[in-house]
C-alpha cells in the first residue's frame, strides 16, 4: 500500500502545480456579469482549483478499480493490464519506487505550500484571537445577544467570529443612523452570520495564501463584492427593498465622510457596484449551475478514462 | 496613545476582567481589583496582581505610587483598544485584500469622498424618481 500512496502522491504533486500554473495565468482580474452567486461560485472555483482539481482527479482515477472492488464488477487491472509497476489500484497495490525519489518529488511541491499554509494559519490564529478579545471588550446591547456594542464615534456595522459570529456595532452609528437604516444594517450583518461568511472568509484567505498575490487579490475582491450583494439582496427582503439599503449605503458613507473612519480594510465592498446590483439586480438564472455540473462530470470522466492511463505513465516517466 | 503590539493586544479573561473594571471604576490599588474580579472567581490576590503586571507590561495600564500603595489605572481607553483590535484584525490578511474573519457593511477604507456619495445619492435619486412616475 506503500507504493500506492507514493504513486498517488507522486501524481497530485504535479498535478497540483500545473493547476497552479493554470490559475496563476488564466484566472479572471474582474467577475464577469450575472447575479451574485454565480460570481461567487466562479471565483472560488478559481480560487480552491489547485486543491479541488488535482483531487478529483485523483479521486476519479481510482473509481475504476474502487468500483471493481466494491460493485464486483470486471477488475480493471485484468482489462488495462497489472504488468506495470505504477498502476493506481487498492486490489493490486504498486510496489514503492526503489528510492527515494518519488517522495522527493512529492516533497518538493507539498513542503512550500504546507509552509506557505502553516503562515496564513498563524495569521488567522492571531486573527481569531484578536476578534474574541474585540468581541470581549464590547458592550451588550438591547438589540439581541447576537448584537454588540462598540465605545465608538467613528460608523462601524461588522460580523466577527468564526463559530459563533457576533454583531458589533458602534455607538456613533447607531447615534446617528435613521430606524430604517438601523434595521437594513442590522439585517445585513445578520445575513453574514446566517451564511457563516466570516468563517468561508477565512478559508478563502487560507486558499489565498499558496497563490501569487496579484492573483488572488482580484479573486478575494470579486468574491467580498458577491458576498456583500448577496447579503445586501436579504437584507432588502426583509427590511424594506432595494432602495433602503442603497439609501442606508448612501447614508453610512456620508457619515463615515463626516467622521473620518478607523484604518478598517476589511472586505473591497466596491459600493458603488453594490448600488448599483440594487438598483438594477441581475436576473437569476439555473444556466451556471448547469455548467459547473457538466465541468464536474467532464473532469470526473477525465479522470476516470485517459486521466488514469495518463496518471500512471506521468507516475512511471517520473520514477524512470 | 500607546500603539500596542499585535501579540498583546489578545487579551485572556481575567486580564479583560480587570480592565473592566478599571474602565468602569478608575484607578484601583490590588487588593480592590482581588475583590472585584478575583474573588468572585475564586482567584487569589497574587494571580490578579500577576495579571495587573502583565497588562502594565502590555502598555495598557499604569501604575503609581500613592502615599504608600501602588494603584492601577488603565491608559488605553475602551474605544481605544476596541479600535486597535479592529485594525489588528484586519491587519492580518490586509495583503490578502482584506480581513477574513471581519464582514463590515460598508468597507470603511473604500469611503473616498464627497464625489462618491454625489453618485450614489445620484443613482438612487434617479430610481426614487422613476418609481415616482
Amino acid at each position: 500500500m506503500i507504493g500506492l500512496l507514493e504513486a498517488l502522491a507522486l501524481a497530485f504533486a504535479p498535478l497540483a502545480l500545473g493547476t497552479w500554473v493554470a490559475v496563476a495565468l488564466f484566472a479572471p482580474s474582474e467577475a464577469g456579469g450575472g447575479e451574485p452567486q454565480r460570481r461567487l461560485a466562479v471565483a472560488r472555483a478559481w480560487l480552491l482549483a489547485p486543491l479541488w482539481l488535482p483531487l478529483l482527479l485523483l479521486a476519479s482515477a481510482m473509481a475504476p478499480d474502487l468500483a471493481a472492488a466494491f460493485l464486483r464488477s470486471a477488475d480493471h487491472c485484468l482489462t488495462t493490464g497489472v504488468g506495470h509497476h505504477h498502476h493506481l489500484c487498492f486490489l493490486h497495490p504498486p510496489h514503492g519506487a526503489e528510492g527515494p525519489v518519488g517522495w522527493m518529488i512529492a516533497l518538493a511541491v507539498l513542503v512550500p505550500v504546507t509552509a506557505l499554509l502553516g503562515l496564513a494559519l498563524r495569521r488567522a490564529g492571531d486573527e481569531w484571537r484578536l476578534a474574541r478579545a474585540l468581541v470581549a471588550v464590547s458592550r451588550p446591547s438591547e438589540l439581541g445577544a447576537d448584537v454588540r456594542l462598540l465605545d465608538r464615534d467613528d460608523p462601524i456595522a461588522l460580523t466577527v467570529g468564526w463559530w459563533r459570529p457576533t454583531v458589533l456595532l458602534s455607538e456613533g452609528l447607531l447615534l446617528r443612523l435613521s430606524a430604517r437604516g438601523r434595521e437594513v444594517v442590522l439585517a445585513h450583518e445578520r445575513a453574514h452570520v446566517a451564511r457563516g461568511d466570516c468563517r468561508m472568509a477565512s478559508l478563502e484567505r487560507l486558499a489565498a495564501a499558496i497563490l501569487p498575490r496579484i492573483v488572488a487579490r482580484p479573486l478575494i475582491a470579486q468574491i467580498d463584492l458577491a458576498r456583500e450583494q448577496a447579503c445586501d439582496a436579504v437584507a432588502a427582503q426583509r427590511a424594506g427593498g432595494a432602495l433602503a439599503v442603497a439609501t442606508t449605503l448612501a447614508e453610512v458613507l456620508r457619515l463615515g465622510i463626516q467622521a473620518p473612519p478607523i484604518g478598517v480594510s476589511v472586505a473591497s465592498s466596491a459600493l458603488e457596484a453594490r448600488v448599483a446590483h440594487l438598483l438594477n439586480p441581475a436576473p437569476r438564472s439555473w444556466g451556471w449551475r448547469l455548467s459547473f455540473a457538466a465541468l464536474g462530470l467532464a473532469v470526473v470522466a477525465a479522470g476516470m478514462g485517459p486521466g488514469h492511463v495518463a496518471i500512471e505513465h506521468l507516475v512511471t516517466l517520473l520514477l524512470h | 496613545m500607546p500603539q500596542l503590539r499585535i501579540s498583546d493586544l489578545a487579551l485572556g479573561e481575567l486580564e479583560r476582567g480587570v480592565l473592566d473594571v478599571l474602565w468602569d471604576e478608575g484607578p484601583l490599588a490590588p487588593q480592590a481589583v482581588h475583590e472585584r474580579v478575583g474573588a468572585p472567581r475564586g482567584i487569589s490576590v497574587n494571580t490578579v496582581s500577576s495579571a495587573l503586571k502583565r497588562l502594565a507590561d502590555k502598555g495598557l495600564l499604569q501604575r503609581d505610587k500613592v502615599s504608600h500603595a501602588y494603584v492601577y489605572r488603565a491608559v488605553v481607553g475602551r474605544a481605544e483598544l476596541q479600535r486597535q483590535l479592529i485594525e489588528g484584525v484586519a491587519a492580518q490578511f490586509g495583503d490578502a485584500g482584506g480581513a477574513g474573519l471581519l464582514a463590515a457593511f460598508v468597507d470603511l477604507a473604500e469611503v473616498r469622498g464627497e464625489a462618491t456619495l454625489r453618485r450614489l445619492e445620484q443613482m438612487i435619486a434617479e430610481r426614487l424618481h422613476e418609481a415616482e412616475r
